[in-house]
This record gives structure tokens, sequence and C-alpha cells, in this order.
């Protein structure tokens, strides 16, 4: 099934123009994260259609629009602060689920997402610049902070290799399983990721990356869960640098089939409350 | 309220549920924003939904946007959240055949170009629609059917007999032909 979206280099216009569906996308996508000519090309390309809106005749908008939508925004501003019953957001996870298949079901982060909705609507400026790759718990250990660009993503998951293969065996053991490229849950968030799973003879390895996360303030923190037919189990927490996290976690083989990242309140949570912000489906095989 | 607050820090106002900095970004890109929308589904009440549910996103989205200088710029954001819901709408309400004029031609907008920023883009936009303009016929139609009227390359292939393998090349010749036009005149012509 996967390989009716295989993609290459030869691919990277028609994902600029727009013209892939969600499965080719994706599958681009973990191509990006791994060519560094690709991502050039793209960033050449992306100028070129921050260009192409502004090429449209000019049509004079219908009179009173400005009013309208202006209203339009404040009622639904108002709907969504109405206490926990949060319409706009409603809205935009109907909205959601008609564009973007929903990769991902997990009811407790949805019934309690509501309540997140606060820390998404206040500026998230405090703890800006929260620092190291946090790690908790017994399950998991911490590979090492991470905080390049997009541009080093493909080199840190490289380099992440290499530590495991080195720290565990010799590199003949290691094998890359496959590379999922995570997306966001909502269609607005601009922060992406890659998880890689790398297999070796104590098991298999998750490797999370993602950056152009949104800001964390307090306690928040981001965590990873890995799901077997819906249900979550937690993977780990991570914190961001200037958007970026990694966290890395080890896992018996086939026992989940969805990886997902939520923005929690706090690392503590043994279950997801908040919303999830990358979400990507493991394949089996 | 100067005229010159940057996008940039309009959507960290917005964030902060500052409404008079949503209008400000309201004023600044409504006729822009219309137009591409209007290009796209075709229909003024259709565009005006669009561009509310966009105004919507903006407003609820702008506390997850990052404002920083290593962050994409604002109105590529904007105008990709408008392309996206676009499309969506024609995906849910069908396309107009290609043929039907489009309304709008009637009520074509004289209104000079007030802000520094909006006779750049008038400016870049020409450039580009030559660019457009200098494509063969089967590159500008895949262009015209992929991004205008959001078909995925299968659907391309399918609705219109090309094997995908020559939409494919087709597309990437067009793209290939805008850069290197764009790229020339870009160079010959504005500033950076
Ligand atoms: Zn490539």
């Amino acid at each position: 099934m996967s390989n009716e979206h295989v993609v290459s280099c030869e691919d990277v216009e028609m994902y600029v123009l727009g013209g892939m569906d969600d499965e080719d996308k994706l599958a681009f996508e973990a191509h990006l994260a791994s060519c560094a000519a690709c991502r050039s090309k793209m960033e050449e390309l992306s100028a070129l259609f921050n260009i192409m809106p502004l090429t449209v005749e000019p049509v004079a908008p219908p009179s009173g629009m400005k009013a309208r939508i202006l209203a339009a925004v404040a009622d639904a501003d108002r709907a969504s602060s109405r206490e926990a019953s949060s319409s706009s957001l409603e809205e935009e996870k109907e909205t959601m689920s008609s564009e973007v298949k929903p990769v991902i079901d997990m009811p407790p982060a949805q019934s309690l997402s509501k309540q997140q909705t606060k820390s998404w609507m206040t500026p998230l400026l405090a703890g800006a610049a929260a620092a190291l790759l946090v790690v908790s718990g017994v399950l998991y250990q911490q590979v090492g902070r991470l905080n390049g660009d997009s541009d080093k993503l493909a080199a840190q998951v490289q380099q992440l290799q290499q530590q495991l293969a080195a720290a565990e065996q010799p590199s003949s053991g290691i094998q890359v399983n496959h590379v999922v490229s995570l997306t966001p849950a909502i269609p607005d968030i601009v922060a992406q990721g890659l998880a890689t799973i790398v297999m070796d003879a104590n098991g298999l390895h998750l490797i999370v990356q993602a950056e152009n996360l949104p800001k964390l303030a307090n306690d928040e923190a981001f965590q990873v869960w890995l799901l077997k037919e819906g249900k979550p189990v937690n993977a780990g927490t991570f914190l961001t640098n200037d958007g970026t996290g990694a966290l890395y976690y080890t896992f018996k083989p086939d026992e989940y089939d969805q990886i997902a990242i939520t923005h929690e309140p706090d690392a503590k949570g043994l279950q997801p409350r908040g919303e999830i912000v990358l979400a990507g489906k493991l394949v089996a095989g | 309220m100067g005229e010159s607050a940057s996008d940039e820090l309009l959507i960290r106002l917005i964030a902060e549920r500052d409404s008079a900095a949503l209008e400000q970004l309201y004023d600044r890109y409504e006729r822009q924003v219309y137009a591409f929308v209007f290009r796209i589904v075709r229909d003024a009440m259709a565009s005006e939904e669009v561009v509310q549910e966009l105004f919507i996103r903006v407003w609820n989205s702008a506390g997850r946007l990052r404002t920083d200088e290593a962050a994409g710029k604002i109105s590529s954001w904007i105008f990709t959240i408008a392309r996206n819901l676009s499309i969506d709408w024609l995906r849910k309400h069908g396309r107009k055949p290609l043929e039907t004029k489009e309304e709008g031609a009637l009520e074509r907008e004289a209104a000079p170009y007030s802000t520094e920023q909006e006779v750049e883009h008038k400016m870049l936009g020409e450039q580009m629609k030559e660019a457009l303009g200098e494509l063969n016929e089967d590159q500008k139609q895949v262009v015209e059917l992929i991004y205008f009227m959001g078909y995925t390359q299968q659907e391309v292939s399918q609705r219109h007999d090309i094997p995908l393998g020559t939409v494919k090349s087709r597309v990437r010749l067009a793209l290939t032909q805008l850069r290197k036009k764009f790229d020339s005149t870009w160079k010959e012509g504005a500033s950076p």
C-alpha cells in the first residue's frame, strides 16, 4: 500500500504547486526531511509561489463585507470563550476532518482539549526559551538536545542513528525501519515533525523530532503518544528550544499503529489532555 | 495605529486578542485575499464565506504562529490558508465549468493601489503574470487545473486523459520555466 506512493526528487514541483493528495504529500514530506536538494529547491519555488496570489485580477469585495466579517470573528470568539463549549473550535475540528482525514482518533484528547483552549489562545510568551530536552520516567532515555533547524533535520536523524549504533552494537545490527512524517492535526499549525523508527536487537527505537512547535507557557510540555487501535501509551515528554524538540523511546515491535504529539498543561499526564499538534501513522513493516 | 505596523507585530497583537490589530490586518489584505479567493471559487457569496473563515482562523491561530525572523512570511501563511479553504469549498460544492465567465470581471476595481506594499505586490504580480503568459498551453492548463482549481495530479490525469507521467513533467517544466523567467525579470527590475 505504501508502495503506491513512491515519491522522488522529481516530485518537488508537484508538491509546491499543490497537486498531491494527502498520502503523496505525507510521503513527499518524509522524503523532504532527508533530501537537502529538495529542501533548497522547495525554498526557491516557494518564493515563486508567494507571488502567485498577486497575479489575479483585482475584484471589488461585496459592500459591507468588512463589517460582516469582523462581526463574525467577534461572534466566533464569544462563542469559543463561552465556558467549556467552544463552538468555533468544534467548527475548526469539523472543517479539519473534512479537509484532512484525521490521522488519529483520540477521544480523551478531544474531550479535554476544550479546557486547553485557553492556553492556546493566550500568547505563549513566557517560557519561550525553554531549554533542554526533558525526559521523565524509566522507559525512555535522553539522547541529547537537538536544536537544529529544518536544514539539519536529516543530519540529526543520521547522527542519532549513528549514536544508537555506537551505543548498542556494531552498525550492521541497525536498520532504519521507516521514517514517518508527522503532520499538524490542526490545519493552521506550521509545526512539522519526523518520527524515525530504528530497529536493532534490542527492539524498536523511536526518534521523534519536531520543529515550529507552538511556544510553551509555564509548566506546559509536549508529550508523545504511541497508539494501538486508538489507545494511547505515553512515550515521553519533551520541551522545546525555539520551537524545536526531540525525544527518544524504545519499544517492542509491532505494538503501535499511530503516533501523536500533544501540547500538555504539564509533563505529568498519564493520558493525553491537550490538543494534538502533530500526528502520523506507523504503518506496519 | 501606525500604517507601518509590520504583519508580524499585528499577528502578535492579534494573539493578545487585539481586535484593532485584526482590523488593520484585514484592511491590509482584504482586496488581495478576496480577489485570490474569488479567482479560485468564482462566486462572490462563496468568496466572502471563505474570507470570513480565513479571518476566524487568523484570529484563533495567531497565538500559535511564529513571528520571529526564521518563520515564514505572514502573507504566504495567509494565502496558503486562503487557497486551502477555497479548494475545500470547491471540493464540497463543485467547480464551475472552465468556460463560465467570471462574474466579477464586470466589477473590476479601478481603485488605486495606495500603500507601498500594494504597489510592490502589484508589480510583482504583473511580472509573474507575464511569466505565466509565456508558458505553453499544456503548461498553462496544468497550472490552472492544479493550482487554481485544486485538482490533484491523479485527477488531472484521469479527467483529461493525460498520462500521470506527462502531467508531472508538464508541471516540472512549467515551474522550471517560471522560475527562470521570473529570476531574470527579478534581477533586471525590482529590488529584493
Ligand atoms: Zn529529493
